[in-house]
């Protein structure tokens, strides 16, 4: 079949050959009885190297040659007395019994040896699937196995549909009988194909395609193949199943935030609604007599309210923009110093009895952004610093140039952060302290990190300060030229 | 009646407050569940309106307080709108819920309920309920509606028994399948089917019930204000 077993044969006809002339020489030198003895040997050494049949073939082999040649008479068959036939009989029994014997231990050991090294081949496989929870890891931990023991290849198609996926590639198959064609990779490496099913507990998952290199596989063989398959079908099923959950985890998740923020907008947004149809329901009821001084503050906190309710709407809208993307063809060159100026005066003009203080260079500092938007942003995070810190003291705007970037400082000196909040400050919808009433929808920075982020820039918050307390908010910017240089250039 | 408003949002104290206090109540507030706490140790309340969404506590923390250590009754105020919260309030001891945003009118016909059930007399049992057109005896067992009497079975009587003596509350599904099959758990249907024989019997056009009207997802509630008499 192979070199291997040609080269054994060969060998076993040398011993073979060896020991016909060991025993040759022993009856010459008239020691019969080392004669028989090297023969034995002879045969014992075949069967000890290739089993059973070797043996049987050696064994009668050898009583015909020591039958024909070496006992008497010598070159042909028969005995001529009693005292020559029960030699001849103990060497024929001796070396058929010793043949079959040792050639069977042989054969049993040599199974042995077959079985455990496919059971080790078998766990081997098992270990490594079991570490793949990715079906894409599945077939990759095969394909790191195999091609091995006759087996040239391995290719998976997983059943989705009516159409089959290679977890390796991602490929879709649409042509059910694809995976049974041979097309151009397997034209080169050509072999039998061998199919099995993998079959999971809700039914097939999907097929398994084995390359072999004999043309027809034994038994054994079969057998491997199947435990492989079922192997796989594990493997496959346990990474579906890991999807699944996987997939479920994160839907339930999404919807966990999703009723969070819906919960949340839909308070921020009744609120105000719910003040305003209460005061003016209070004024047209007749049930109710308000004094002329009441009334007067029910209008003027319905007024309120629709400005807190143009507020949040505002707001919502900006988040829209942001998640929208904000284009390159929204931006121009503007410069910061007059943007900050315009949202201090706007923050004045909502908190009247806020203290600013201002450092800011006169020489104007050139941006590539949107005025409204940055506007926006500077405004909500000084609206933010006066909401957290503005009682306590004034909040102050510093602006400073360094090289190609602008840095401008708001800082408050309230109470600060808690450490613990400080990760989510620039998150929608986050809240600091437990104050939810006086804190808006948590937009406010968000947004301003959103368009922040949209001009190249970025922010960040620092709290507490070197003094204890307080909070501070970093925006940076990218410098950008200023318009009539870039229109000279 | 001493009304203890418990809500985070100080304007709608604000708005409140003046016109409660137009009607001859006496209001406190509380921004947060633990002023909320205080306050039902520190004064005698009639009425709790309650806001369940508190920035320090889950609002329905606070019912079991408000009603065992105050004997107050106790109007929820929810934002949330969700079924589940409600129920779980009224399951809680919440005698009723209002939704933000609600109408003024609304809301104080909800007040003037409590305090009409306020005022009637507790500790002596009511055998006899009445109203306009409706009077219902639990001693005799009767239901007379325009003059006639109208017969109820059993179950029937349990179920419309618990309507009447909360009559102007909601009464959540939970409290009516306790009354009717002493189990929270009997399939919904089983009281689908009950109140829709009572409307048949009890409705002028059961098809737009007047009398017992659903609360989608909470309950039922009997419309119409039963007198009790001694």
């Amino acid at each position: 079949m192979n070199s291997r077993t040609l080269v054994r044969a060969a060998l076993d006809c040398l011993i073979f050959l060896v020991a016909v002339t060991g025993t040759y020489l022993a009856q010459q030198a008239d020691r019969p009885i080392t004669a028989v003895l090297i023969f034995l040997t002879g045969v014992i050494l075949i069967a000890f190297r290739s089993g059973l049949a070797s043996a049987l073939a050696a064994a009668i082999a050898a009583s015909f040659v020591y039958n024909f040649f070496l006992s008497e008479p010598t070159f042909r068959f028969g005995i001529t007395s009693a005292d020559e036939a029960v030699p001849l009989l103990a060497f024929n029994i001796a070396a058929i019994l010793a043949g079959a014997l040792i050639g069977r231990l042989k054969d049993s050991a040599q199974k042995a040896h077959t079985a455990q090294s496919e059971t080790a081949f078998l766990l081997t496989v098992s270990d490594r699937l079991q570490s793949a929870v990715k079906l894409k890891d599945v077939e990759l931990a095969i394909r790191g196995i195999i091609p091995r023991q006759g087996v040239k290849s391995v290719h998976i198609f997983l059943a989705k549909g009516k159409a089959y996926v290679q977890p390796s590639t991602g490929e879709v198959e649409f042509d059910q009988l694809k995976p049974f064609m041979d097309d151009a990779e397997q034209e080169r490496e050509t072999g039998k194909p061998v199919f099995m099913e993998l079959a999971g507990a809700r039914g097939t998952l999907g097929l398994v395609k084995f390359l072999l290199v004999d043309m027809t596989p034994d038994r054994s063989m079969m057998s491997n193949l199947k435990s492989i398959a079922a192997l796989l079908a594990l493997a496959v099923e346990r990474c579906l199943l890991l999807e699944e959950a996987a997939e479920a985890k994160a839907a339930a998740r999404s919807e966990t935030l999703k009723d969070a923020l819906l919960s949340s907008v839909s308070h921020d947004l009744r609120t105000p609604v719910t003040v305003i149809q209460a005061a003016a329901g209070a004024l047209r009821s007749t049930e109710v007599s308000l004094p002329d001084q009441e009334r007067q503050k029910f209008l003027n906190s319905i007024l309120e309210q629709c400005a807190r309710l143009d507020r949040y709407t505002a707001e919502l809208l900006d988040v829209g923009r942001i998640q929208s993307g904000i284009t390159e063809d929204q931006l121009e060159i503007i410069d910061l110093n007059e943007i900050v100026l315009l949202a201090m005066k706007h923050a004045q003009a909502v908190h009247p009895s806020l203290k600013l203080e201002r450092n800011i260079p006169s020489k104007a500092a050139f941006v590539r952004a949107n005025g409204a938007m940055l506007e926006q942003a500077i405004y909500n995070v000084i609206d933010n610093a006066q909401k957290y810190g503005g009682q306590n003291g004034p909040v102050r705007v510093e602006m400073t140039s360094k090289e190609a970037r602008v840095t401008l400082n708001i800082t408050d000196s309230g109470p600060g952060i808690f450490e613990h909040e400080r990760p989510y400050v620039f998150t929608r919808f986050f809240k600091g302290g437990k104050e939810s009433s006086k804190s808006g929808m948590g937009l406010g920075l968000f947004i301003a990190k959103g368009f922040v982020e949209a001009f190249s820039g970025t922010i960040s918050m620092e709290s507490p300060l070197e003094t204890g307390n307080g909070a501070r908010v970093t925006i940076e910017l990218p410098l950008a030229q200023s318009p009539d240089a870039a229109a000279a250039a | 009646m001493n009304i203890l408003i418990v809500d985070d949002e100080p304007s709608i104290i604000e708005t409140l407050r003046p016109v409660l206090s137009s009607l001859g109540h006496d209001v406190i507030d509380a921004a947060n569940g633990a002023e909320a706490l205080n306050a039902i140790e520190g004064a005698a309340l009639d009425l709790v309106l309650l806001d369940l969404g508190l920035p320090d506590t889950d609002g329905c923390d606070l019912i079991a307080p408000v009603k065992d250590r105050a004997k107050a009754s106790l109007i929820v105020i929810s934002a949330r709108h969700l079924e589940k919260d409600k129920v779980r309030a009224l399951d809680l001891g919440a005698d009723d819920y209002v939704d933000k945003p609600f109408g003024l009118d609304e809301l104080l016909a909800r007040i003037r309920v409590v305090e009409r059930r306020r005022a009637e007399t507790y500790g002596a049992a009511v055998s006899r309920y009445q109203s306009d057109d409706l009077v219902v005896d639990f001693g005799r067992r009767e239901v007379i509606l325009m003059d006639e009497p109208i017969h109820l079975s059993p179950k029937e009587f349990a179920l419309f028994e618990l309507l009447v003596r909360n009559s102007g509350h909601v009464v959540t599904q939970r409290q009516l399948m306790i009354a009717g099959w002493s189990s929270p758990t009997v399939d919904g249907q089983y009281l689908r089917s009950y109140m829709s024989m009572l409307r048949d019997k009890l409705e002028a056009d059961p098809s737009d019930p007047e009398l017992i009207l659903t609360e989608p997802g909470v309950g039922y509630r009997l419309a119409i204000m039963m007198e009790p008499q001694a």
